[in-house]
């Protein structure tokens, strides 16, 4: 019954805008650096745990095949990290509307999240000292909706998130006054 | 003590009997969580190297934890500055918390034994704000919390419109009987129902847990199976060990049955849940007298759901979960146990208009969302079976195709049960495994909506959608992606469209 009245009404729906039709704007490239050099600290970390692992294999006169083992599990595991890292950052953008702001991200799990302005309690931005190297800002935008509703759009030009939280900003003031 | 006398002026420490109450409540938690200990303790008497240093450290952490709490206690100051209350806390580092009366929401009474004995009451006091939302004193003075929340209201009442008091004492709500709606009430029959009824998972846990620490001890003191299988031939072990774990089994259903009981009967002991002008009030408790509030525009979802056993009994639980702007607790939720459809339909009637109840009937989710996890499952039985079977262990075997096929029978019955119906103002999603369940929400309180795809959904054109709402989140999963797209299209519109604020 609501599906009729839904499709009957033509100018009710055509009135909902639809996300698929709307261009989504690339964070910055020098975000795809940090991206990468993030990655590879992470790989250096395990590496380094790994080389642990190993010396005490050496030392203890265990089995040399167990180090292969290893060795292995962590070129998979650390060539996936990059892998990813660099695949995710082609799948992150963010698309600002009228009422909302959207963002979608996520290369193996895919997602696409909205925010409606009237819905955003505070905004901040942040940068920190990777992204500080590479001019770049995140900006986060918090809901009511909890820590796993929170929303931040990183590898941003400082300027360009300074803007966008100017509008958000404006946007959220609006809703109040009502 | 005239009530003029109390001055809220000057910074004030609550009443000396919160230091009772904080070493109370952080005894209660320490004991919470040592119960197996503290039973190994009663019955294995045997004390072993590892026990005694757990114990040392049980009692360093009690003794820094009274410590810390009686230092709280002192630093802990609350006074009244124009139209604000302020509270003034921190042992390391110094905290001053201001809270405008315009957005205190309500006040809450609350008095367990020790509290009654000394007549003083706990002071719980939820404010409309985004961060931090509530305040709660352990014990103050019961003149001086009501003058408190009298002066709080009336000057609220002084400075905007809003007329009515949110929250109300029992002697108030009595006195005048227009302003509050009975909506059900629970007498010692009732409260049997709801006991035996209740979800007994919980307290069947809680002794398993107790029986394992038995067993452990059993094998400390070399009683292992390994030893008595010397003595014993294998054969009559088996037979006396399946006689063995039947009889524990009953022994623990009973127990289990009448902790659960007993818990009712504590928890919702003379159970009386109101309509007030505003909102809801629940009223229950046996030592501890609860007085909750939960007003229509904090209700974020309403919820109705019932287990197997209280399907039977044609009995419905209602939950009314309000908003909470720390992470989403179970407390912040209001739980009414032992309603009928009745009680169902009136709680939804309050908080629903006749027109936005009226909803298509509810869709399913794909069969995929089955497939998936039960293709999982199967994935893991399988390696367990054989694994199993080549280590010769039949009755493992068994236990594993059991299990298996009680979780198959589970998935595809929460997936048979999962569907979703929503209009131009509300949303329903139901659930379920063995009972079921219905939540049921106003658009415009959505906060923020997700779409996501794994591998597997975008192979099949699936999506999930996850809609966020200041007291947790729901999801609608395995979709078709073109439907969820236009559903996440529509609510996020809705939303937007809405001036209605959702608190």
């Amino acid at each position: 019954m609501i599906e009729d009245s839904f499709t009957n009404d033509q100018v009710f729906q055509e009135a909902i805008p639809k996300v698929e039709h709307i261009v989504f704007q690339e964070l910055e490239r020098s975000y795809l650096k940090v991206n990468m050099i993030v990655a590879s600290i992470f790989c250096l970390i395990f590496l380094a745990a790994a080389s642990i692992v190993i010396y005490r294999i050496h030392a203890d006169d265990k089995p040399q095949f167990v180090i292969y083992i290893i060795a292995t599990v962590y070129l998979v595991l650390a060539g996936l990290i990059l892998f990813l890292s660099y695949k995710g950052y082609f799948m992150k953008a963010y698309a600002l509307r009228q009422n909302d702001i959207i963002y979608k991200s996520g290369y193996i799990w895919r997602s696409r999240t909205v925010i409606p302005f009237n819905r955003v309690q505070h905004c901040e931005i942040n940068n920190g000292p990777i992204d500080r190297m590479f001019n770049l800002s995140s900006l986060k935008l918090y809901t009511a909706g909890g820590s796993s509703s929170d929303l931040t759009i990183p590898g941003l030009n400082p300027q360009l998130a300074q803007d966008l939280k100017d509008f958000i900003v404006k946007k959220t003031g609006l809703y109040e006054e009502e | 003590m005239k009530r003029s006398d109390i001055d809220f002026d000057i910074p004030t420490r609550q009443s000396y009997v919160a230091i009772l109450m904080i070493i109370y409540k952080l005894y209660r938690s320490l004991f919470r969580q040592l119960l197996p200990f503290i039973a190994i303790f009663l019955i294995g008497g045997k004390m072993s190297d590892k026990t005694q240093k757990i114990t040392y450290f049980i009692v360093a952490i009690a003794i820094l934890g009274t410590i810390y709490g009686i230092i709280a206690f002192f630093k802990y100051y609350f006074h009244l500055e124009e139209d604000e209350l302020v509270i003034q806390s921190g042992v390391f580092q110094k905290k001053k918390t201001n809270i405008p009366f315009e957005r205190i929401q309500t006040i809450d009474f609350e008095q367990n034994i020790l509290h009654q004995i000394f007549s003083v009451v706990a002071l719980k006091i939820d404010t409309a704000g985004s961060s931090g939302s509530e305040f709660k004193f352990d014990a103050i003075s019961k003149e001086k919390a009501e003058t408190l929340r009298e002066l709080v209201f009336s000057k609220k009442r002084s400075n905007s419109k809003t007329t009515s008091i949110a929250s109300s004492t029992e002697e108030d709500f009595e006195y005048k009987p227009e302003t509050t709606e009975k909506i059900l009430s629970l007498n010692v029959l009732d409260l049997l129902k709801v006991g035996i009824t209740e979800n007994h998972i919980r307290s069947f846990g809680l002794i398993l847990l107790f029986g394992f620490w038995i067993l452990e001890t059993l094998e400390d003191m070399n009683l292992g199976t390994e030893e008595l299988e010397k003595y014993v031939d294998a054969e009559s072990v088996f037979v006396q060990g399946i006689v063995y774990i039947i009889s524990i089994l009953i022994l623990f259903t009973i127990l289990s049955f009448l902790i659960s009981l007993v818990r009712t009967i504590l928890n919702y002991f003379d159970l009386k849940f109101l309509r007030t002008s505003k909102g809801f009030k629940l009223v229950a408790g046996l030592l501890n007298r609860r007085e909750v509030a939960a007003l229509d525009n904090k209700i974020q979802i309403l919820q109705w759901s019932q287990n197997l056993l209280q399907k039977g009994l044609r009995l419905y639980e209602i939950k009314l979960k309000q908003a909470s702007s720390i992470e989403v607790s179970t407390k912040k939720s209001i739980k009414i146990p032992g309603s009928y459809s009745q009680q169902v339909e009136a709680v939804k009637g309050y908080l629903f208009k006749k027109k936005e109840l009226i909803l298509d009937t509810p869709q399913p989710i794909s069969v995929h969302y089955f497939y998936r996890s039960a293709m999982y499952l199967t994935l893991l039985a399988i390696l367990l079976a054989v694994l199993f079977y080549f280590l010769d262990k039949p009755t493992q075997l068994v236990g594993v195709v059991l299990v298996y096929l009680f979780l198959l029978l589970t998935f595809y019955l929460s997936y048979k049960k999962k569907t979703y119906t929503y209009n131009d103002y509300v949303l329903k999603i139901n659930g379920g495994t063995f009972g079921a369940g219905h939540n049921l929400m106003h658009l415009y309180k959505i906060q923020s909506i997700a779409l996501e795809q794994n591998i597997y959904q975008r192979r099949r054109d699936l999506a999930s959608l996850k809609i966020y709402t200041a007291s947790g989140s729901m999801s609608i999963p395995y979709i078709q992606k073109e439907k969820a797209e236009d559903i996440f299209d529509y609510l996020s519109y809705k939303v937007e469209k809405s001036n209605k604020k959702w608190m």
